[in-house]
């Protein structure tokens, strides 16, 4: 999947969530920016999402800034469309040269919720893989919640 | 006149139906799969006589009907299921991850295509199948 297309499918997301937030005011839609910082660079991470509230539904996953990871990553989509996205797996991997491979602080995702009260997210991050297989053990992840971003 | 469809943030219906099946998850026929279905087509018509098509061109039809209902059917079941399932440890770290997908990817072999590597991430990233917790 192109970065343009993730694009458009976020602002579908957007777009479709907008309606829906007009009817209910304890609704909200935030864009949440998922980093991995990392001394190596990654081929491979994986993160898990959730919220101890159950406040959160998935509405939708973009990929991050690397050009390494183009396309979007991997979730379960067909979960996010049937509205039962109350946690999420967002993973994805690079076959790209080391060279090429991102390190430090990479935004690898933006996952787009709909917040119904306050949430008390739960990020753990699963894996994160240099490109020769090896974990990343001093591999973090983090998350900042925003409503605009420049692209 | 002003144009009343200027503050109108509503997508129509067709249109959000439209998009989303334009974004559907294709299906996926992993290389696991389509060599069962060719096992079980030559494995059909192994026996069949060259006459077929002239005794029994309605039982030909009906049982080739049956087939793909049977392939149909089992498409993700046990009869289709790859013996040599690569779906697995592939890393030995003593988990299913996406590191798994990428050593598998890594391991360039000849029987792997992007199908199953995507077919393995979309297991690993699986709610309903119990991904990480």
């Amino acid at each position: 999947m192109t970065k343009a297309w993730a694009r458009n499918l976020a602002l579908l997301g957007i777009c479709l969530v907008a309606g829906a937030v007009g009817g209910d005011s304890a609704s909200r839609f935030v864009p949440l920016d998922i980093y991995l910082d990392s001394p190596n660079p990654v081929a491979a991470w994986q993160f898990e999402l959730k919220d101890r509230n159950a406040a959160m539904k998935v509405v939708g996953v973009e990929n991050g800034d690397s050009d390494a990871f183009q396309r979007a990553p991997y979730y379960d989509r067909e979960a996010v469309e049937r509205d039962q996205a109350d946690r999420i797996v967002v993973a994805d991997y690079s076959l790209a040269d080391e060279s090429e491979l991102p390190s430090g602080r990479v935004r690898v995702a933006t996952v787009h919720l709909m917040l119904d009260g306050a949430a008390d997210f739960e990020l753990k991050l699963v894996t994160a893989n240099t490109a020769d297989g090896r974990r990343i053990v001093d591999a973090t992840v983090s998350l900042q919640e925003t409503q605009t971003r420049e692209r | 006149m002003p144009d009343e469809s200027a503050n109108n943030e509503e997508l129509p219906a067709a249109l959000v139906d439209a998009l989303k099946a334009g974004d559907r998850t294709p299906p996926t026929i992993t290389a696991g799969i389509d060599r069962a279905v060719t096992a079980m087509a030559r494995s059909h018509f192994r026996d069949r006589q060259p006459s077929w098509r002239r005794r029994g061109s309605w039982a030909a039809l009906a049982a080739s009907v049956g087939l793909i209902a049977v392939v149909a059917s089992q498409v993700g079941g046990p009869l289709l299921r790859d013996r040599a399932d690569p779906y697995g440890d592939v890393d030995g770290s003593g988990r299913i991850d996406i590191a798994d997908v990428f050593a598998l990817a890594r391991s360039e072999q000849a029987t792997v295509t992007q199908a199953d590597l995507d077919a393995f991430a979309m297991r690993v990233v699986s709610i309903k199948a119990g991904a990480t917790r």
